[in-house]
């Protein structure tokens, strides 16, 4: 009988020893296997721009992206100016990705004979699997340059040709088909016409996406600046537009009241009046050079 | 990685440190106290042709008209004068929305003492003086 139960013992004790040894080989096989890898939410938007205003989509790192950003005339200069075909404005651009989450930037646009720079920092990305992050958010920083002849018979100082840009923007990826981003932005001018303006403009803006077609979008972008700011002549930019996108190529074209494409002169110097047709038809065009080669 | 990080970190506070520091508070009331504005004695070859030269010959010259300036000549007096008996000069230098709002490019309006300038010489009978 002592000896059964001795045997018993020595029985359970074995299979303890079994059970032990296959749970901590269980438990190294299990922590060798790969992790699954995060997978990013991509095209919040198709392109690096609403129409005028940046968003949280970055261009790849070492990428090249050049942009050409061009306004026709107001459409209510009727068959007399070929509703706005006649005349143009535009914006010629290099965009670099020094990393995926950070991209620099350089134009030069015809309006203002302004030559701008930017640099876009995303500091958070919107997950779609094997974690949680519900958003997007980047930082912009942009400075421009008049290239405008100032008043002549008087000291001008080159600090007086810069304006200063900070916009922080906040992007969902609703739905496959359905993005939203909010932006809020701050312009500053070093020089100013006080009877027309703040040194310092707030404003906030609004962006949609809405996907109709798989390669294409309706986009909607607005901003709203709080009142006794800048002069009632100046309006609120409003633009609305479509991206087709075919791979390396993004198209927009859009309907917009704002004359300028950098932020100080679509935020602070939009004259045009949607209720009045004084709206630009306009496109972007963005191009991506890869370092590898042409594609 | 951590290096690369780092480096980025760096060069970003770098260029923030540059450019806040470069923001300046300038009011041109105050930079450039204005003479008072005498409308009095306003003639076209001494005022109103030099701040048309000043501001609208990048586009309306004689020879960029066609091309640029919408068929609108503002180099000679002739030019002029249509503009002014069309009532679209005066129009588009106040932005009073019933005509383009110029000059076109530079998104503000050119001084106020030149609009009071060419709003006093219109007044005149816009000679050509």
């Amino acid at each position: 009988m002592e000896h059964q139960t001795i045997n018993l013992f020595l029985d359970m004790f074995k299979r303890l020893i079994y059970t032990t040894c296959f749970l901590m080989f269980a438990q190294v096989a299990l922590s060798q296997l790969p992790e699954e890898p995060v997978e990013y939410t991509k095209k919040t938007f198709y392109s690096s721009r609403i129409v005028n205003s940046h968003t949280t989509e970055n261009i790849d790192k070492t990428v090249l992206d050049f942009r050409i950003n061009h306004r026709f005339g107001i459409v209510s200069g009727g068959y007399e100016t070929f509703f706005g075909l006649d005349n143009a404005t535009m914006r010629m651009s290099f965009d670099y990705g020094i990393t995926d989450d950070l991209n620099v930037g350089i134009g030069r646009s015809t309006y203002e004979k302004n030559l701008d720079a930017f640099a876009k920092y995303r500091f958070l990305r919107q997950i779609e699997k094997n974690g949680n992050m519900p958003i997007s958010a980047a930082y912009v920083i942009g400075v421009s340059m008049s290239g405008l002849k100032p008043p002549p018979g008087r000291e001008n100082f080159f600090s007086s040709k810069l304006s200063y840009s900070h916009q922080l923007i906040v992007a969902r990826k609703f739905s496959k088909t359905f993005s939203a981003q909010l932006m809020p932005i701050l312009v500053h001018k070093n020089l100013i016409d006080s009877s027309q303006y703040q040194h310092d403009i707030i404003g906030i803006g609004i962006g949609l996406k809405q996907k109709i077609l798989p390669s294409i979008t309706l986009n909607l972008e607005y901003f709203y600046l709080p009142p006794d700011q800048i002069s009632n002549e100046y309006k609120h930019p409003l633009s609305l537009g479509i991206d087709i996108n075919t791979g390396w190529h993004t198209f927009q074209l859009h309907l917009t009241n704002a004359t300028g494409t950098f932020e100080k002169a679509y935020l602070t110097q939009t004259t045009n009046r949607w209720s009045k047709g004084d709206i630009h038809f306009g496109f972007n065009i963005s191009r991506h050079f890869h370092p590898s080669g042409f594609h | 990685m951590v290096r690369t990080n780092k480096r980025n970190l760096t060069i970003i506070f770098i260029a923030c440190a540059c450019y806040l520091s470069s923001c300046y508070y300038d009011v041109e009331q105050e930079l450039y106290p204005a003479n008072p504005c005498d409308t009095s004695t306003v003639s076209f070859s001494n005022q109103i042709s030099t701040t048309l030269n000043t501001y609208c010959l990048s586009c309306h010259s004689t020879n960029s008209a066609s091309s640029l300036g919408n068929g609108i000549d503002l180099e000679t007096y002739t030019g002029i004068k249509t503009q002014v008996d069309n009532g679209k000069l005066i129009s588009c230098i106040t932005h009073d929305g019933s005509a383009s709002p110029m000059p076109k490019n530079a998104g503000t309006k050119i001084p106020s003492c030149d609009i009071a300038m060419i709003t006093a010489w219109i007044g005149n009978g816009a000679p050509n003086n």
